[in-house]
């Protein structure tokens, strides 16, 4: 299996008022391609900070971060951008589409700044919206749409420059359970056809869709659940009885 | 309370530098408000010091001790008249001019006056000596006219009359009562009765000075009218300067700065105003999230205004004070000029603390109340909605879409966007740039096109001519027709003309009926094309039973070309036909023009013959030619269009200079301003737009570009409008002066330097904001 998202003793350490807190401690994970990887934890314990430093939104303390073998840590303003626009895509739990851009301006912007073909970056946005079954509110601002409408176009963005990676934090956060369920089976289909995802939950229901979870506790790993070796129907206990385990 | 006072520390606080930025827009603003309060202050003064005292109000110069008699016994018996200053006075001057070293400067039509130390003399001392001061042959001069001409106490002045030469020193200077703006003065020297005499042989003369109890223009033109009724066939011995005539000529420097500063008052009111409300108004959007978390917490509305006020309120006064303080150095250091202007009005430097403080709290109420009314919009943010959005947003369906324009560079079409989405905001913006264009444009146009015409004596006066040419001693007429043969008959100069002007003719007006006061121009010459007279409309008169008339007297007569009109002129009255109207500043455009087979011997000795040299003739060409012709007997004078006019033109020059500096700041300040709370409002898109991969730049570059647009469409309608209406602003402010057709230069250089300015002031506003836009990261995006 090829690995394509690599921390090797991780550490970031925020400094408010002269008071050091180290958010994540050591934390050496591997994520191979086409793996759907979960991280939870309790509220604080780090996830947020994880995916951020992870992803190259965050610059980080100390170790190293590699993705596709390139390390992306302490990189320059204009290499880490050329890594958001082309290696990966993020879903935010605040949705954060850009409010006065309807929701497939949204979705092409990103794909503008990567590529010189716009012709295929509307074809590709028209696949996508349509694969989220948004295409009749394409046209519409966010504010005009629902919440689980408005996530949509937010994978589709996220998607538009087929990332290496989709990092995901705590998507459904913001949605009724209807709809989150329904941005979840989306997710899936993608990590279905070969999409690696790292998504951050609370949610022992959320996780169940990954294949691995990754428990963090005060910054630190506690331990890894691999989902694939047990039988999908009862997969939220699996999770719930590895987190009990891990103290929850 | 105690909880509103603490939200505002912080607010403050934690915006601290858009809070330097707006403090900034409120120094600049009120730097400008104290400028033109100090200057309108002076412009008071003058009301009090000209118009209110009883300073000789009218002034009659008389010829002869019969004729001052009959007038002073009229007046002594006249109810209407306060006081009556009779001083000696002296005019029979052929040439007088000033010695400094090497350089001679030519004063024309000097005169010298007694000074008399009564309350209703005409100076008020400024430096040098006093009157009482005085020994024989020094004399004092005026303040604004030294000024102008760079003459300072110690200078000598050389005056040529028939007895001879004579010197005086200059030893004081004062202001001139008279006028308000004592470059418009004529050029009096005030000096010791026994020096006045001193002067005379023959005739003596007096010059009289009329202040009424209740001065009105009516009863005035009666007590002239009986002047001359009483006066008899002695009329033509005076020259009455009347208490109207003074005030009109007085209007003209205040009607200029006054139109200027209004209008830069007006705009600067209104933008000011726009831009503070759009200020607050663009806050109170970023605020949003925080205003509905204060709601929910159970702040009112009303509670959150009052934040609003008191923030911007304790800004606002801080910022006044400073901008007070700083005006008050600025008055003095920077603009020294046009304080030492408003010293000609007589007025002192002191300041003013009741003036400052109304204007401090008049200024204060004015941002209070707009910002009041922009707070009020709080009570338009719904908790639910505000906070769950992130943002109160704006529901207009948009127009412009990306995907139809994907040619043009991404951050250009999201520029465009955000103009279409933001159309307050770019309004305010756009508005501001068309004022600031507007006002530079229209300044500079105008002093421009004054400075382009400032030696065009065609225009001002009328006619066309360089120079006008003195003999030393009398000429008859066949001395003065020879002369004339000799002039005409050199190569370098095209044509001559003699003028006559008669300060007392009338004419009648139908429709009052009864005579006005008016002067007549007489023309004599046997070819007028080379003096290139003005024709308005109609011709020239082809004989002495034809007449034309300025334009703003045709005016006022509501009479037509081809209508008849009785005039009194050279001590006779006639019956003419109106044949052309033509422009001319003198008297207010309300004279008349004659022209004449030949000059009468009574009128010859006070007329003068006036040349117009070949093209590119320089002046000392054209004394050497004189000088070749007639030797040392004739003197050449050059025609200067009209001293108070250049006065007026360097003012405005000072004026435009200082306006457009301050707009400069102003803009700078007030963009500033309007971005910071832009990047904070966008703060949120901005943190977007990096997560997805934009760079700094292409962010940066959204800023330029919609700048740039606004700064276009601004630039254009500003100065679109400017192009469009300056020629009438000008041509109705020299309208009133008598030339109805100036010819209005636009400077297109000033177009140049309001698009350099505004587009300096974009490009500095995009650095500091660059600052702001690398601080930005996506994880601000994080939802706890
Ligand atoms: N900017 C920051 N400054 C200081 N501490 C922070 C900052 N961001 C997060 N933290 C702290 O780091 C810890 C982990 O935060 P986060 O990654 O957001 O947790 P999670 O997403 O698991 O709830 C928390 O205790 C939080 O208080
Ligand atoms: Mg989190």
């Amino acid at each position: 299996m090829k690995k394509i998202l690599e921390s090797k003793n991780l550490c970031k350490t925020y400094y408010s008022n002269d008071v050091e807190f180290h958010a994540l401690k050591n934390v050496d994970l591997t994520i191979n391609q086409g793996e759907f990887v979960a991280i939870m934890g309790q509220s604080g314990s780090g996830k947020s900070t994880l995916l951020y430093t992870l992803s190259g939104m965050d610059d980080i303390t100390g170790g190293e971060v590699y993705i596709k073998d390139k390390k992306v840590n302490n990189l320059k303003a204009k290499e880490i951008t050329r890594i958001r626009r082309e290696n990966i895509g993020f879903i935010f739990q605040g949705i954060n589409l850009v409010s006065n851009l309807t929701l497939k301006e949204n979705v092409v912007v990103p794909g503008y700044l990567a590529t010189k073909s716009k012709d295929i970056i509307n074809k590709r946005a028209k696949d996508l919206l349509s694969k989220m079954e948004i295409m009749d509110q394409i046209n519409k601002l966010p504010s005009q749409v629902s919440g689980g409408q408005k996530q949509r176009a937010a994978i589709a963005r996220a998607m538009i420059n087929s990332p290496d990676i989709l990092f995901a934090d705590e998507p459904t956060g913001a949605l009724n359970s209807s709809s989150g369920k329904a941005v979840l089976d989306l997710i899936k289909n993608f990590n279905e056809d070969g999409q690696t995802i790292v998504m951050v939950t609370h949610d022992i229901k959320s996780a169940s869709y990954a294949n691995r979870v990754v428990f963090l506790k005060d910054g630190r790993i506690e331990g890894e659940l691999d989902l694939k070796k047990y039988q999908t129907d009862n997969q939220e206990k699996v999770i719930f009885d590895f987190l009990s385990e891990k103290g929850w | 309370m105690r909880t509103i006072l603490l939200m505002v520390r912080a607010n403050i606080k934690s915006k601290i530098l858009q809070s330097i930025a707006l403090a900034a827009v409120f120094i600049a603003v009120s730097i400008l408000f104290f400028l033109s309060v100090r200057l309108f202050g002076t412009v008071g003064a003058y009301e009090d010091m000209y118009i209110e005292s009883k300073t000789s109000q009218c002034l009659i110069y008389v010829e002869g001790e019969d004729s001052k008699d009959i007038i002073v016994n009229y007046l002594e018996n006249n109810e209407e008249v306060l006081n009556i200053n009779v001083l000696s006075n002296f005019n029979n001057i052929i040439e007088s001019n000033i010695v400094q070293g090497d350089e001679l400067i030519s004063i024309p039509d000097a005169m010298f006056t007694e000074y008399s130390t009564s309350e209703f003399d005409q100076i008020k001392w400024v430096e040098g000596k006093t009157v009482n001061e005085l020994l024989d042959n020094e004399v004092i001069y005026s303040y604004g006219k030294s000024k102008l001409k760079n003459i300072s106490v110690g200078d000598t002045i050389v005056i040529n009359t028939e007895q001879g030469t004579r010197e005086m020193i200059i030893a004081g200077i004062g202001i001139d009562l008279t006028y308000n703006f004592d470059t418009i003065t004529l050029n009096r020297f005030w000096t010791t009765k026994s020096n006045v005499e001193s002067l005379e042989n023959g005739e003596k003369e007096y010059s009289i000075g009329i202040s009424y109890y209740n001065y009105s223009g009516e009863s005035e033109q009666v007590i002239l009218d009986e002047i001359n009724a009483v006066l008899g066939d002695k009329t033509a011995n005076i020259l009455t300067v009347s208490h109207e005539l003074i005030l009109t000529a007085n209007s003209f420097f205040q009607m200029i700065m006054g139109s200027i500063f209004t209008l830069i008052g007006v705009i600067l009111i209104f933008v000011g105003l726009f831009i503070i409300r759009s200020i607050v108004f663009n806050n109170i959007v970023a605020d949003s999230k925080k205003i509905a978390t204060l709601k929910s917490t159970g702040f009112s509305s009303k509670n959150i205004v009052s934040i609003y006020v008191l923030e911007y309120g304790v800004i606002a006064f801080l910022s006044i004070i400073i901008g007070g303080l700083v005006s008050l150095l600025l008055s003095n250091v920077v603009l020294g000029d046009l304080n030492e202007l408003s010293n000609l009005f007589g007025s002192s430097n002191s300041v003013n603390i009741i003036q400052m403080v109304s204007v401090l709290i008049v200024m204060l109420l004015v941002i209070e109340f707009t910002v009041y009314l922009a707070a009020r919009d709080v009570s338009k943010i719904n908790p639910a909605v505000a906070l769950s959005r992130g943002e109160q947003v704006n529901e207009t369906k948009s127009t412009f879409s990306l995907i139809q324009h994907k040619r043009l560079p991404i951050s250009l079409v999201l520029a465009i966007k955000d103009i279409f989405y933001n159309k307050k905001m770019i309004i305010t913006l756009i508005l501001f740039i068309v004022a600031t264009s507007f006002t530079i444009v229209t300044l500079s146009s105008a002093s421009y096109s004054l400075n382009t015409q400032k030696d065009n004596n065609e225009l001002w006066l009328g006619y066309d001519i360089d120079a006008k040419v003195v003999s030393s001693t009398p000429l008859d007429l066949e001395a003065h027709d020879n002369m004339i043969l000799e002039l005409e008959a050199s190569e370098y100069i095209e044509g001559t003309v003699t003028v006559y002007l008669d300060l007392n003719s009338q004419i009648f007006d139908d429709n009052q009926e009864k005579y006005l006061s008016s002067i007549s121009e007489v023309f004599v010459t046997e070819n007028k094309e080379p003096i290139d007279f003005s024709v308005l409309d109609g011709r020239l008169p082809d004989n002495e039973d034809e007449i034309m008339i300025a334009h703003n007297l045709l005016v006022m007569l509501k009479k037509e070309i081809g209508d008849y009109t009785t005039v009194r002129s050279l001590g006779e009255e006639k019956e003419l036909l109106i044949v052309g109207e033509y422009q001319s500043m003198a008297n207010q455009g309300t004279t008349f023009r004659l022209f004449l087979d030949e000059i009468d011997d009574e009128f010859l000795n006070t007329s003068l013959i006036k040349v117009n040299f070949v093209e590119g003739f320089s002046e000392e060409q054209m004394f050497a030619e004189v000088d070749n012709l007639f030797g040392s007997d004739v003197t050449l004078v050059i025609e200067y269009s009209n001293a108070s006019m250049v006065s007026m033109i360097d003012v405005l020059g000072l004026v435009t200079g200082g306006v457009i500096g301050i707009f400069a700041v102003i803009c700078l300040v007030v963009l500033l301003n309007l971005n910071l709370t832009n990047v904070y409002k966008e703060r949120y898109n901005y943190g977007i737009y990096k997560s997805i991969g934009m760079d700094d730049k292409k962010i940066i570059n959204i800023y330029l570009f919609k700048n740039s647009i606004i700064n276009i469409i601004g630039l254009i309608i500003g100065g679109a409008i400017a192009i469009l209406i300056v020629p009438s602003v000008m041509n109705v402010i020299t309208g009133i002066l008598g030339i109805v057709e100036f010819p209005t230069n636009i400077d297109y250089l000033s177009i140049l330097v309001s698009t350099l300015i505004v587009f300096a002031v974009t490009f500095i506003n995009a650095l500091i904001i660059k600052r702001n836009v690398s601080l930005i990261t996506p994880k601000e995006l994080l939802v706890e």
